[in-house]
């Protein structure tokens, strides 16, 4: 649950408050494929395992 | 600049009181530097026999060579000796300060005082002030292994790098092809280099994101660039030529000491793809959730983290020898808020925002490399976190104690008061520690004791009486060499060297002067002569069997290595 770590969450707000432009929308897009993934796997191990 | 000399002065006492004594005991690595260094110094050549070699071969691994370079005129000057060997690190552990009291002054200083006029000059001040007294700091400045002269010249290389910003405004006709701040970066970045492996992750990780974060600013001074580059390689090259010979010399113990190495990420794949093959998961489905570079990733964003952990930052700190100090950490608690703020701060007023980033950023590439390898969180590999760590740190105190300035004289005094006591009391705590409970509870992973059963060995060498040396509590070939000193040419005649180099990438002495050191000594199976010298470690010589001659002591009164011979 690294993304969920209290480093993370203030290091994300940090970056996308200090980013402009090309490297902000970058930035963004990574966390939202990070996010998008972690919870699709999160879904396939709830469902198949019934765990993390 | 009178204030700055006082916390130098305070930083070279901290750093520099007893050094030779504590830590108790000499690592094998500082034994092995200040030896290569001695032999360099008298001969050219290092222990292999290399004529001024960039890397240094020892115990089967390849050293970067800096360490032993800057010992050579201090061991010329005080003899071969704990204190020789350790002063480069502490005297430019104290060349750090200086060098974060002026980044401090560019990174700093003008985003605050646009914030609030006259109001913070003491920046820079409190950013060496708080390196000063920082223990993670003052612990690697005390020791001969690498970090604590890396840090110096990765720190003196951002410092060029930023400071060459300023110099960009020239007058028509100057010479456009030569920008000194930026040739000291790149000096700098070369020593740091030969100073450290995590280096070679660490250094081109800065130069992009200073590349990215100032990049407006560089495309247009493009020509400033060429030389420091060349120059750069220039210093590089006679690494970069020998590496292609030999790449270990590029890489050292990277391969042993990575996440890739550890069978752990590949043992969890295995048990996920079999127990997806159990549920009758189509494999496409399982290896796109299960797979290698999702596990590592995993693996290592985790590590990553766990540098910035309150945890290791702390209370814990590192948990591998030899950089433990049991049940602390190498931060002062009371940093935290001030970091915290710092950090908030940051992202909100101040300085410039490409300033900004780029602290930010410097903070964040700095445990990279150490999140690469299995053994984190690691003190010495993320250890270039502290001076973004310090930088930070100094901008919420220097906030904190310009507010405290609009409070009543007596709030204030209050305030000051606190901060004071609070450092020291952590300060007193560190030290208790340093030099009372690490002595009691890990003089082992400071080799404690080569000294001492050197100095009992002496007489046995010199009637040549056969000795059998244990191999355990470090390499002992290195510490007979260091402390009898063996003369160069002695000891390229008598050491024997075994080829074989085993699954960590250790390798092995098998004896020196007509010492044998067996690789593994099991009692059992050690040759039995009448006249021998037998030393143990601890309790590995059956003492039914031999009478004890002398013994040498922990300083908690535990056996380290027992003398013994057969019973007549």
């Amino acid at each position: 649950m690294y993304i969920l770590s209290g480093f993370t969450i203030i290091v994300y707000f940090l970056l996308r408050k200090l980013l402009s432009g090309r490297a902000r929308k970058a930035y963004l897009f990574s966390w939202r494929v990070i996010f998008l993934y972690e919870t699709m796997r999160i879904g396939y191990r709830l469902i198949v395992f019934g765990k993390l | 600049m009178k204030k700055l000399f006082v916390v130098l002065g305070l930083a070279f006492i901290l750093r520099t009181v007893w050094l030779g004594s504590f830590p108790i005991g000499l690592y094998s690595d500082e034994a092995a530097f200040g030896y290569n260094a001695y032999l360099l110094l008298n001969t050219g050549r290092d222990e292999y026999g290399r004529f001024w070699p960039v890397s240094l071969e020892s115990f089967g691994d390849f050293k970067p060579p800096m360490q032993a370079w800057l010992a050579m005129p201090f061991i010329k000057i005080f003899g071969l000796s704990e204190f020789a060997v350790r002063f480069p690190s502490a005297l430019l552990g104290t060349g750090t300060i200086a060098v974060v009291y002026f980044l401090a002054g560019i990174l700093l200083r003008p985003g605050l005082a646009a914030a609030r006029p006259g109001l913070f000059r003491s920046a820079p001040l409190a950013a060496a002030l708080l390196l000063a007294i920082n223990p993670w700091h003052v612990f690697m400045s005390r020791v001969a292994m690498l970090v604590a002269v890396e840090v110096f010249f990765v720190s003196l290389g951002v410092l060029g790098l930023i400071r060459s910003r300023e110099s960009g405004v020239r007058s028509k006709g100057e010479n456009k092809y030569f920008n000194w701040w930026l040739i000291l970066s790149a000096a700098s970045f070369s020593g740091a280099i030969y100073s450290y492996y995590g280096s070679r992750v660490t250094v081109p990780l800065i130069l992009s994101i200073f590349g990215l974060v100032y990049y407006n600013e560089l495309k247009n001074k493009w020509k400033e660039l060429v030389v420091p580059i060349l120059f750069g390689l220039i210093l590089l090259s006679p690494l970069l030529i020998q590496s292609i010979k030999v790449p270990l010399i590029l890489t050292g113990r990277a391969r042993t000491t990575s996440v890739f190495f550890n069978d752990n990420v590949r043992l969890q794949l295995w048990d996920a793809h079999t127990k997806a093959g159990l549920k009758k998961i189509p494999p496409f489905i399982s290896r796109f959730f299960d797979n290698k570079a999702y596990y590592y990733s995993r693996d290592i964003i985790g590590r990553y983290v766990s540098h910035f952990s309150p945890k290791f930052l702390f209370f814990r700190g590192d948990s591998h020898p030899p950089f433990k100090i049991p049940m602390l950490g190498y931060l002062h608690l009371i940093d935290l808020p001030f970091f915290v703020l710092g950090l908030w701060k940051l992202r909100s007023g101040g300085a410039p925002r490409n300033d900004k980033l780029f602290l930010i950023l410097y903070l964040l590439v700095s445990p990279f490399v150490a999140s690469l390898t299995f053994l984190t969180p690691a003190a010495n590999r993320s250890f270039n976190m502290v001076i973004p760590w310090t930088l930070i740190t100094a901008y919420g105190l220097t906030i904190v104690l310009s507010v405290s300035r609009s409070l009543p004289a007596a709030a204030g005094r209050l305030l000051f008061g606190f901060l004071a006591i609070s450092y020291s009391a952590s300060m007193v705590i560190f030290a208790y520690k340093y030099v009372k409970t690490i002595p009691q509870e890990l003089p082992h992973y400071w080799h404690y004791g080569r000294r001492e059963l050197v100095e009992k060995l002496r007489p046995y060498i010199a009637e040549k009486r056969q000795i059998y040396l244990t191999n355990k509590g470090g390499p002992p070939y290195i510490f007979l060499a260091f402390y009898l000193p063996i003369k160069p040419e002695e000891f390229h005649r008598t050491v024997k060297r075994n080829s074989v180099i085993n699954e960590l990438g250790w390798g092995h002495v098998d004896g020196i002067l007509g010492i044998t050191i067996p690789r593994e000594f099991q009692w059992e199976e050690v040759p039995k002569e009448r006249e021998a010298l037998y030393v143990g470690f601890e309790d590995e010589i059956s003492q039914s069997q031999v009478d004890i001659l002398d013994r040498v002591y922990y300083p908690n009164g535990r056996p380290v290595y027992t003398l013994a011979k057969l019973k007549q």
